[in-house]
């Protein structure tokens, strides 16, 4: 049983609905802070959905409605008295495909910490925007062209540089919707040890449907199907001996 | 090559060669014959236009006569405005043609000089005054028939009594060519003056100040606004029955004919409002309407074209929708929001059905410097001249067209170039 | 080669792998504890070696663990594939050779101080040594992945069977001449036997080396001496 101190976020029976349609059936789980949490399942299986149910990021959405409660350290962030704004500062987000701004690599990066106000003069935002480069593992590789557009750069680096972007806002959680699906080995490889390191100081939650790759980066994982959370448990578990005969049968490619 | 087990000759490989062939020629016959117009078009134009750019001028030996300007000799040029330079004209042309008499042949020779003529001198006076009491050699702008004379305007066919320019004065004018007193200059005139009475005198100055100031307040009318509002009900509003109604209400709005923005200003700007009639202001508030739905639908569907993982990417930072909007998708946007304005005011250039509505019609000599001063436009202006009989009119039509061509190859240029600055690959 | 890039796989593989070291340091003091036991007849040490074979079990019972998880988790591919199967089946012989240990270890307390026994007891003690030696070059040369040591180790079995096969004759001619004792000869048939199966175990660690170092078997036949 983990403790209380340990649950970063409390999911609460979360129910999602596009214009009526149900996407997500009541789930429920504890994310433990300072690990990498890990959704998978098949496709169209709601667990893009409830990632960005992490964030309010379906409140973009029209006709999208959300019903039971997400605590972040206690705090409900579905209470109508939250600023949706101060959350989505409070937890990064890294979607598929890498989209940085057509800016410079400077100003990519730059941009949240300037919105917020996080940097009193522009010594401190140079400081933040390198230690959030270097922290992404993409500092020493571009260090004399930080001028130069953000899509100049391959598809790896550009993944790297929307990590870097989201980790400069210094966020406490970090989610990331298939980060790798664009991406070649080498690439994913990188992003993956970057993830590890991250892991220290943020809590990660990763939607992938590359199971193998859940399995690598993760320490718990989460099972979903067709809205259900089917089986939620440490990785190592879920991947040799699962509870669950439906997970038993995604996991060994029987099905899904 | 060809099958016989095929189905009919409709699939053979030689007939749908034939056949893109076929299609390829229409479109080079299509693009060519667009060409021919367009060559066509531009050489008549210009054929007619270009006489308009040179004027034919006479050479005179003026004397400023103390006894006539200021006799007086107070040497106050106030004093100088009152003196009869029309006088001062029939003497350096009896000068010059010593044997000309009666009252019939003094009227044909002043005729060969431009009505212009006696302002012109006043003005000299007044630049110079130093010039009084003595005699100076002068270039005076020749009048329309004789102008048109020399451009080979006017025919000799018919008898001395019908045509504009009698035989006495083509006698005349073979004497002051033969003596290097006549030659055909760069008529800057056109460029520098408003319209007139008298063709050479004509200049197309007024309208482009015109045009140029109701087109100002067309774009800082229109531009912002329409960008705003397309911002507003894209980005910013909850989509709902009422924002539909008021999306339908614009694209229809694009459609209207631009008479009817004529009668509502009538009926709004002047009537209501009290605005002042053919001014800049007014024009320009009129063309803002129609120009308006223009510009809010070419600016709605450059936001649409943004990629929405940009939206989501700025937002997922914690940026507020106005933020998103104005810091990631409008300058994305910017190169369609930049065309549709210059279609937009590409149009407004060119509309005259409006500016007749609210009086832009009027004949007005003096040119507008600001947005309240009566004013009209290029493409009344070349309407009032295709208008008027006198035949150095054609020309200046013409060349008023050519001068309204340009205004819009400068416009569409300035697009271009705004667009290429602002295009970032996405 | 160079390390990985994701720095946490390398770190379990070498988890792996000093883990079956471990075992295979573990399990050589066992084998040279039994030679001495068997040397000093001391059953008192005999006990804590059979007592101390525990350890060894629990370790290949953290290999099994180990390379399961590496293999649901990490898909590992060519080399590293060839290392955690190599790793787990050389466990298992390792497991073997400390069970060889022990047992020699539980049977000589049971050997007679009578001469014939007396007689014969250095040249299984010089069987015991080589053996002992043979195990730990092997154990060294896969901490290395050392195929060509592993493969010379592979040849010295000849030495091993020629050992053998002389002890079993003196044997076998010192029990017809000594009837009366032929309970300790069998312990000697027994001991001897066991350090000839603990050669061959090295043996098969050989080949299992050469596997993960070489991607394919050792095509020679085993020597036979």
């Amino acid at each position: 049983m983990t403790d209380n101190k340990d649950i970063k976020i409390a999911v609460k029976n979360i129910s999602v609905f596009y214009s009526g349609k149900k996407a997500l059936n009541k789930i429920s789980m504890n994310i433990e802070r300072n690990k990498i949490t890990s959704l998978i399942g098949p496709s169209g299986c709601g667990k893009s959905t409830f990632l960005r149910c992490l964030n309010r990021m379906n409140d973009t959405i029209e006709g999208c409605k959300v019903t039971g409660a997400i605590l972040i350290d206690g705090t409900n962030i579905y209470d109508s008295v939250l600023d949706v704004v101060s959350l989505r500062a409070r937890i990064g987000m890294v979607f598929q495909k890498p989209n940085p701004f057509p800016k410079s690599i400077y100003d990519n990066v730059a941009y949240g910490p300037k919105i917020h106000g996080l940097a009193g003069d522009k010594k401190k935002l140079d400081e933040i925007v390198e230690s959030s480069l270097d922290r992404a593992g993409l500092l020493e590789e571009i260090k004399d062209r930080l001028d130069q557009s953000g899509t100049s750069l391959s598809g790896g680096q550009q993944q790297r540089l929307c990590i870097a972007r989201a980790i400069a806002v210094d966020p406490e959680i970090i989610l990331m919707d298939e980060p790798c699906s664009a991406l070649d080995p080498i690439a994913t490889a990188r992003i993956e040890e970057l993830m590890d390191s991250l892991k220290d100081k943020y809590t990660i939650v990763i939607v992938t449907h590359n199971m193998q790759q859940a399995a690598r980066v993760s320490q718990f994982t989460s099972f979903f199907h067709l809205g259900d959370l089917v089986e939620y448990g440490k990785t190592e578990k879920i991947f040799t001996k699962p509870d669950n005969e439906k997970t038993q049968g995604y996991i060994t490619g029987r099905f899904g | 090559m060809n099958n016989p087990n095929h189905i009919g000759r409709k699939f053979s490989l030689a007939y749908r060669y034939k056949k893109e062939k076929l299609f390829r020629f229409y479109g080079l016959l299509a693009s060519i014959i667009g060409l021919i117009f367009l060559v066509i078009f531009f050489s008549n134009l210009i054929g007619k236009g270009k006489g308009a750019f040179f004027q034919t001028q006479i050479k005179l030996n003026i004397d400023f006569s103390q006894e006539v300007i200021d006799p007086n000799r107070t040497g106050d040029k106030e004093e100088f405005l009152k003196a009869n330079y029309g006088g001062i004209l029939k003497d350096a042309l009896l000068k010059r043609f010593p044997s000309v008499s009666g009252r019939k042949d003094t009227r044909s020779l002043k005729k060969i000089i431009g009505q212009g003529g006696i302002y012109k001198l006043s003005d000299l006076l007044q630049e110079r005054p130093e010039w009084v009491g003595t005699s100076q050699e002068i270039w005076m702008i020749a009048s329309d028939d004789i102008d048109m004379y020399i451009k080979g305007k006017i025919s000799t066919d018919v008898p001395d009594d019908m045509r504009r320019v009698n035989d006495k004065q083509i006698e005349w004018i073979k004497q002051l060519e033969q003596s290097g007193q006549l030659r055909t200059a760069f008529n800057a005139m056109f460029f520098t003056s408003a319209d007139s009475r008298e063709p050479e005198m004509a200049g197309i100055l007024g309208a482009v100040m015109g045009t140029a100031l109701t087109l100002l307040i067309t774009l800082a009318l229109s531009f912002p606004v329409g960008v705003m509002a397309a911002i507003y009900l894209e980005e910013l509003s909850k989509k709902s029955r009422f924002t539909d109604f008021i999306e339908i209400n614009i694209n229809n709005l694009a459609a209207v004919p631009s008479i009817v923005f004529g009668l509502l200003g009538l009926a709004v700007f002047l009537n209501v409002f009290h605005m002042p009639r053919s001014a800049p202001v007014v024009g320009g508030c009129v063309l803002a309407l129609m120009t308006l739905p223009t510009v809010i639908i070419a600016t709605r569907s450059s936001l649409r074209a943004v990629p929405p993982s940009i939206r989501e990417a700025a937002r997922g930072l914690g940026a507020s929708n106005l933020q998103v909007v104005m810091h990631h998708v409008l300058p994305l946007a910017m190169p369609g929001v930049f065309t549709g304005t210059i279609i937009g005011m590409s149009r407004a250039l060119g509309e005259s059905a409006p500016l007749l509505m609210i009086g832009m019609v009027a004949f007005i000599v003096d040119i507008p410097v600001s947005f309240d001063d009566p004013a009209t436009a290029l493409p009344v202006q070349i309407y009032l001249w295709a208008d008027s009989p006198e035949k150095a009119f054609v020309e200046k039509t013409a060349a008023g067209t050519l001068i309204l061509l340009l205004f819009l190859i400068l416009m569409n240029s300035l697009a271009v170039i705004l667009r290429k600055k602002y295009e970032k690959k996405w | 080669m160079k390390k990985h890039i994701v720095s946490s796989y390398d770190w379990e593989l070498k988890r792996l792998n000093s883990t079956v070291t471990d075992m295979g340091y573990l399990a050589m003091e066992q084998i040279e504890a039994s030679i001495d036991a068997m040397r000093k007849r001391d059953s008192k040490k005999a006990k804590q070696i059979v007592l101390d074979d525990q350890k060894i079990d629990n370790l290949e019972y953290e290999v099994a663990n180990l390379s399961l998880r590496l293999l649901a988790l990490r898909q590992p591919m060519a080399l590293d594939l060839r290392n955690i199967v190599a790793s787990l089946k050389i466990s298992s012989d390792i497991e073997r050779i400390a069970d060889y240990a022990s047992n020699i270890a539980e049977r000589s307390p049971l050997l007679s101080s009578s001469k014939p026994i007396q007689l014969l007891t250095p040249s299984i003690i010089e069987l015991g040594n080589l053996v002992s030696k043979m195990f730990k070059n092997i154990v060294e040369a896969y901490a290395k992945q050392d195929s060509l040591k592993a493969m010379q180790i592979w040849k010295s079995d000849v030495r091993v069977d020629k050992m053998y096969n002389k002890i079993m004759k003196n044997i076998i001619s010192s029990m017809i001449k000594n009837q009366k004792s032929l309970n300790s000869h069998t312990h000697l048939l027994f001991m001897a036997k066991t350090l000839e199966r603990l050669g061959d175990h090295s043996t098969n660690i050989a080949e299992d080396i050469y596997f993960l170092v070489n991607g394919k078997q050792y095509k020679k036949a085993r020597p036979k001496g």
